[in-house]
């Protein structure tokens, strides 16, 4: 079957424009699945379980603007830290911004003066993967622009967010595990255990970016600019994981955090935590009740897991002891 | 604005577009001209609009220079003007591109301690100096016969080719933008434009892209790389740059055919040449006709034995690379694919002859091997990877392997996690779809069979449909750097 040029020219332009005006009606305005809009609540879209990398840093930070919070910045290990673990109220970047160290002072740059007051405390997790992104994924993050946050939320129809608006609707009218509130909390309702039987794969970490350190620096200066208190600490791994893991290079690589920040809190192996895999819910990642342990021991200030560039070495030391000497499971 | 954007597919190429065609139905040429420029410049100014003054200082001192050496008044005022525009060009360029290069040496050589200038290379300045070039030196060899301000500003900053090309010529743009057959709108070259422009727009967002992942692991993060990581990292550059800049060129070709302005063909299936003269011929072709035209035929080409000849394809390539960035890798590329013409030169009129499945592995891994320099940060980073792909780093396969191959453990191969991000599954398709996309027609052969029929009607909806829901993270194009 042939077509007249403009037949088939036509025929084109109106399918992709009908397809993706439908997308974006449906997908973007009524389902929403990162909540940017909240134009429709029902019972097929009321919890969402998804934020966007660069609408999601915006619609916390806004809120940034009329009350005080306290802010995390993190990863996986951080997504289920929430307001009740710490004091005060907290915004929760990890899902939406993660930790990259140069997305982090992108955003704390852009905060206002008001913003900037409201701040009551910065807690960074300083997991070493994030120091290895070359180039900021999110860089063009304006957190100011309302004409930006529109513009990202009706430019961002992709398959990725499709994808998220099926499962966003199949999950509020079954079953989920779990949902991200307003604050970019995930609130876990059922957990899974940690079998650590189970085959252990871990990656091989590549090496920190020059410029990643660097940006650690100027979070660190801006912070120390603005007064605001910063608290860096680490994930806390299981024995079984750190069993796997090059322990020199996180050695290296802590170093290198010491070389530009005065001291961070390391949970690396925390006793009462490390030797229990009931507290994980898989290789590297640990349950709400172990991240409110955390958080716990890091809101009372512990200095016994405070490592600083005099103590890093005695500190490594004694966990490859303990490392060793660790049998079965 | 990046063509792989929807401000560029949904908002600026169509509003363009309508208004350009308008205003010509109304019989407002100058005015759709006017439009175009001012709509060029926007799309040039929506990265930094600090750009802008640059680019129109550049085309303003050109035109002005143009059309004084056109007037003709003396041989030797002509001689000096375009003179005065040649170092004027090469001035702008050396600054804005090679200034902190030049200073990074001297500080290495001399140990002096210079302050970086650390200016921002500005989008496309390679590009629209090189055009420009061309322009003064057709000005002056009397081969440019009109001087309209506005006809030139459109030649120098038609939005579809002014970031990454082609390179067009003076004399093969005007006659286009004179022509009244093409202000009127021609939906052949919609469809056709439409046709070519979804071709590229896949192989960027799904071809290109994909790889760029895992070269960017290979090549920045990882401190070394097995034998195997390091062939997969090195073709994932190789089909990256490819697929990137091809699929740039074929959107630039398309967006252009909507306005009915066609713009040369700039890849003829590169990948799939037989030697290096004939990788060349293929590769990013109208750089390689202004090298040619501008740099090797001045020279003196092949016109003074053969010695003279290697030394001007010699100094020919290594500005060849130089254009391409300022660094020692971008030279060192320069002086690889310089030797390798010189040999191949050599090796026939020695007469020799090699079979072809042979002669197209040659090329290709020569091609492969040399994009690295054009890659990596810096030498060491360039090392890093050819120790890898000699074995250098040990062998180890992905566990995705392990139950098929397990048998290879006897010889000492293991079985581990490669760089994160790696996906074995997907490398392997694409990489297989991407071999074999280098054997298929290319986009220019397959316009010439352009039929508007059901197939090709599924296959561009297809195409776009997918490539714009694939669009999530912009990714700039890899020749915006040159």
């Amino acid at each position: 079957m042939t077509f007249k040029f403009k037949t088939w020219a036509k025929l084109v332009i109106f399918t992709i424009l009908a397809m993706f005006g439908i997308g974006i009606i449906t997908v973007t305005i009524v389902i929403d699945p990162y909540g940017e809009l909240n134009f429709v609540k029902t019972k097929f879209n009321n919890k969402k379980f998804a934020s966007n990398y660069t609408t999601g840093p915006f619609l916390l930070s806004e809120k940034l603007k009329t009350d005080k919070y306290s802010l995390i910045f993190g990863t996986s290990r951080t997504q289920l830290v929430n307001s009740s673990m710490i004091h005060g109220d907290l915004l929760n970047y990890s899902t939406s911004l993660y930790a990259n160290p140069s997305d982090v002072y992108n955003v704390l740059r852009q905060f206002n003066e008001i913003q900037l007051r409201n701040i009551n405390t910065i807690y960074y997790l300083v997991d070493t993967h994030v120091f290895t992104d070359k180039k900021s994924l999110y860089e063009k993050l304006n957190l100011h622009s309302n004409i930006d946050f529109y513009r990202q939320v009706f430019s961002g129809l992709n398959m990725k967010k499709i994808h998220y608006a099926i499962s966003c609707v199949r999950r509020n009218l079954g079953r989920y595990d779990n949902y991200l509130n307003e604050f970019g909390e995930n609130i876990y309702l059922r957990h899974k255990i940690f079998n650590p039987k189970s085959k252990i794969d871990h990656f091989r970490i590549p090496s920190f970016t020059k410029s990643s350190i660097e940006y650690l620096q100027k979070i660190d200066s801006f912070c120390k600019k603005e007064n605001i208190k910063i608290k860096y600490f680490t994930p806390v791994y299981n024995i079984w994981y750190l069993k796997k893991v090059d322990l020199e290079l996180y050695r290296l690589q802590f170093k290198a955090f010491l070389t530009v920040i005065d001291k961070i809190y390391d949970f690396h192996l925390i006793d009462d935590i490390s030797y229990d895999y009931n507290n994980f819910t898989g290789t590297d990642h640990y349950n709400t009740i172990t991240t409110a342990k955390v958080m716990s021991i890091l809101e009372s200030n512990e200095s016994s897991i405070i490592i600083n560039e005099e103590n890093i070495d005695e500190k490594f030391d004694t966990m490859a002891i303990k490392i060793r000497e660790h049998n079965g499971y | 604005m990046l063509f792989n954007s929807y401000e560029y597919i949904f908002f600026f190429l169509p509003l363009v577009y309508f208004i350009y065609f308008y205003l010509n139905k109304r019989h407002f040429t100058e005015g759709s001209k006017a439009f175009l420029v001012v709509s060029s410049l926007f799309f040039y100014g929506w990265w930094n609009i600090a750009y802008i003054p640059i680019i129109l200082l550049s085309m303003i001192f050109n035109y002005i220079v143009g059309v004084y050496i056109s007037s003709g008044k003396s041989k030797n005022i002509n001689r000096f003007l375009f003179a005065v525009g040649i170092i004027f060009n090469l001035l702008l360029l050396g600054y804005f591109k090679y200034a902190d290069f030049l200073i990074e040496n001297i500080n290495f050589s001399l140990g002096s301690n210079i302050d970086y200038l650390n200016i921002a290379l500005p989008l496309a300045i390679s590009f629209f100096t090189f055009q420009q070039i061309a322009y003064l030196v057709d000005t002056y060899k009397n081969e440019v016969q009109e001087h309209d301000f506005l006809n030139y500003a459109i030649f120098v900053t038609f939005f579809p080719q002014l970031i990454a090309g082609p390179i067009v010529h003076h004399k093969e743009m005007m006659p286009q933008f004179a022509s009244k057959r093409n202000k009127i709108i021609q939906y052949k070259n919609i469809s056709l434009g439409i046709f070519v422009f979804s071709i590229g727009l896949f192989k960027k967002v799904i071809i290109a892209d994909t790889f760029a992942v895992w070269a960017s692991n290979g090549f920045d993060k990882a401190e070394f790389l097995t034998f195997f990581e390091a062939w997969a990292v090195s073709f994932s550059y190789t089909f990256q740059i490819y697929f990137d800049f091809s699929g740039y060129t074929d959107m630039a070709i398309g967006a252009a055919l909507l306005f009915n302005i066609r713009l040369p063909i700039n890849f003829n299936s590169p990948y799939k040449a037989l030697n290096i003269q004939d990788f060349w011929r293929r590769w990013h072709i109208t750089l390689s006709r202004f090298l040619r035209d501008y740099i090797y035929i001045p020279l003196g080409g092949n016109r003074n034995g053969d010695m003279s000849t290697s030394l001007n394809l010699f100094a020919t390539f290594l500005l060849g690379g130089i254009w391409h960035g300022a660094g020692w890798t971008f030279i060192l590329w320069g002086m690889l694919h310089a030797f390798a013409v010189v040999i191949h030169r050599i090796y026939n009129k020695l007469n020799f002859s090699m079979n072809k499945v042979l002669a197209w592995i040659i090329t290709f891994n020569f091609i492969n091997i040399t994009w690295i320099f054009f890659r990596a940060e810096d030498i060491n980073s360039a090392l890093k990877v050819l120790r890898g792909l000699v074995g250098l780093d040990g062998f180890t396969l992905h566990p995705y392997l392990e139950n098929r191959l397990s048998f290879l453990s006897l010889y000492g191969i293991e079985f581990k996690v490669w760089l994160t991000l790696f996906e074995p599954k997907k490398f392997i398709l694409i990489l297989l779809i991407s071999f074999l996309m280098i054997f298929i027609k290319n986009s220019g052969e397959l316009q010439k069979n352009f039929r508007p029929n059901l197939i090709s009607l599924f296959f561009v909806i297809g195409l776009l449909s997918y490539s714009i829901l694939n669009i999530s993270n912009y990714s700039d194009f890899l020749y915006f750097d040159f």
